[in-house]
């Protein structure tokens, strides 16, 4: 058996026995949150009422009624509404995502730029990313409301923040050989940037990708706790208010979907641009991504 | 036409604990246009310092260098390099390795594309344009660096022990695949080596540099072209003995001599 094959039948098995052990805390642990909901609800219940449930979270339209204008609960409205709110906040995270990864990484290859560019550029990004994140969002909160704006640049800053860090590292790390190697041959500064640096720094950057992929969920989600009208993250918060912990569990299980997904498409195409690494370097990248 | 002139050229480094070392002292050396010259002398006597130099690649602490009269005030890929640590790019195929610098220059994509093949072709590489560097052994990676600064035509050009990590056999094949290039072109040769016989397999004219400054200049007579058997004719053994006394191999000169 191939070994990739292996350690996708090994996944799968972990997976699977996860999903057991959940299954047997459901069973053996009877608490409720409120009258009815049950604290630990076994799969039976999140794939039936719960699912059918989040149709209360759709607004009406495509010929399905909202559940608040006397509409039923259907499992059309459900996917509906799961398919809705799942859109406004991937539009949140990857508006933000790319915003914030453009700016760091702007930021970061200007501190490579000129001795200028770094005295202008390093302290103060150096100073900001190490605000705490979460102490943020209330001043991003009150700076721009709880709009699509506010949140979006939320996630770009905590997504920035780690571009901007990772950049500078990979740049630095960059052998001074291949830079002089382009000099030689004519390159300019600008073609330097775009056929040398980037390229060479990408190994490197990859991991700080990763890492902003993750942090961008969790900065999204974060954001719309507080006072979003829309999205997955405020389905979590509505449903704390009345104890719905089946809600909150099958939500985060459309996250977990949405970040192995996201990783997934991300890891194909990083797969593509290192191709030119040697195969242990590769190999080696992967293993420890995470 | 491509003289290099160096006039007065000092270098001094300031190392991490302060000190001051002078890398290059007073190095004054003019290089005739076509002419292939090797520098040769024992590690940190100054010779890949001097070869950076012309290369524009960092500024003298004093003295002027020059190529035909135009001061060097930066890198030029009239200057082409070959380092000494594999340089290629890794994300580049070959055949964009190659290209590169005629890319960097704005040749346009087919007229640059037909000079890699058939500078890939003169170095042996014809049937792996499209093969990453990864893909590659070390002599082929030094072909495609080859292959890569003749591409550019530079006029000058300066190579940095670049075959000093290779086997012998690697090593003799690839002097000739350099010798058969520089026969077309002749291009001025500034070669840095440690290694004497292939020095003495290659150049016009050999300088020794220790202690950052030139203590010896020879211009080598072997009839072209040479071969291993050309460095046992009596003129190259009084060249080499020389030279290798030069190195601080002087008692090795003598025991050589000595024996039967």
């Amino acid at each position: 058996m191939k070994l990739a094959t292996t350690h996708r039948l090994a996944g799968c098995a972990v997976t699977a026995g996860l999903a057991a052990l959940w299954q047997i805390a459901s069973i053996l642990i009877p608490y409720e949150s409120a009258p009815g909901e049950p604290m630990v609800p076994g799969w039976q219940i999140v794939a039936t009422h719960t699912f059918l449930a989040l149709s209360d979270y759709w607004a009406g339209g495509f010929g399905v009624a909202a559940v608040a204008q006397g509409g039923a609960r259907t499992y059309a409205g459900a996917a509906l509404a799961v398919l809705s709110n799942s859109w406004d906040t991937s539009l949140r995270l990857f508006t933000g995502l790319l915003l914030g990864g453009a700016v760091g990484l702007t930021c970061g290859l200007a501190v490579s730029w000129s001795i200028w560019s770094r005295r202008f550029v390093a302290l103060p990004a150096q100073i900001l990313r190490t605000f705490p994140m979460m102490a943020l969002i209330p001043m991003f909160q009150l700076w721009f409301g709880a709009t699509f704006l506010g949140t979006t640049l939320f996630v770009a800053f905590a997504v920035g923040s780690i571009f901007f860090t990772g950049a500078v590292n990979a740049v630095g790390n960059i052998p001074d050989i291949y830079v002089d190697y382009a000099r030689t041959q004519g390159a300019n500064r600008i073609q330097i940037y775009r056929s040398v640096i980037l390229p060479a720094m990408f190994p490197e950057l990859r991991s700080s990708i990763l890492l902003s992929l993750g942090m961008a969920w969790t900065a999204v989600i974060a954001a719309e706790f507080l006072g979003a009208q829309t999205g997955l993250g405020q389905i979590i918060v509505s449903s704390q208010y009345f104890g719905y912990v089946d809600r909150m569990f099958l939500v985060a299980l459309f996250l977990l979907l949405y970040a192995a997904i996201t990783y997934a498409l991300f890891e194909r195409a990083s797969r593509r641009l290192t191709e030119w690494m040697p195969r242990e370097a590769a190999t080696r990248e992967r293993l420890v991504a995470p | 036409m491509a003289e290099v002139q160096l006039r007065n050229v000092r270098q001094v480094f300031r190392r991490s604990g302060g000190a001051l070392v002078e890398a290059v002292s007073d190095v004054s050396l003019t290089i005739r246009a076509h002419e292939f010259v090797c520098v040769i002398g024992p590690s940190g006597c100054g010779k890949t310092t001097l070869l950076q130099l012309v290369a524009g690649l960092i500024p003298a602490t004093s003295g002027q260098m020059s190529v035909d009269d135009a001061a060097i005030v930066g890198p030029s890929p009239e200057r082409g390099l070959v380092f000494q640590r594999d340089s290629v790019f890794p994300w580049m195929r070959a055949i964009d390795n190659v290209s590169y610098g005629l890319k960097c220059r704005g040749v346009d994509k087919a007229k640059r594309l037909e000079i890699a093949r058939s500078y890939l072709r003169r170095v042996g590489l014809g049937d792996v344009e499209t093969s990453w560097p990864r893909e590659l052994s070390g002599g082929m990676l030094k072909r495609v660096a080859v292959a890569t600064v003749f591409a550019n035509s530079p006029r000058v050009l300066l190579m940095d022990e670049p075959f000093g990590a290779l086997d012998y056999v690697t090593k003799l094949q690839l002097h000739q695949v350099l010798l058969d290039l520089w026969g077309q072109h002749r291009q001025t040769v500034l070669f840095v080596t440690h290694d004497v016989d292939e020095a003495m397999l290659l150049a016009d004219r050999i300088i020794v540099m220790k202690g950052g400054r030139i203590v010896d200049d020879r211009s080598i007579g072997l009839a072209r072209p040479r071969t291993v058997e050309s460095l046992a004719m009596p003129e190259a053994i009084a060249h080499k003995e020389v030279l290798l006394k030069h190195l601080g191999l002087g008692a090795l000169v003598q025991q050589q001599a000595a024996s039967p």
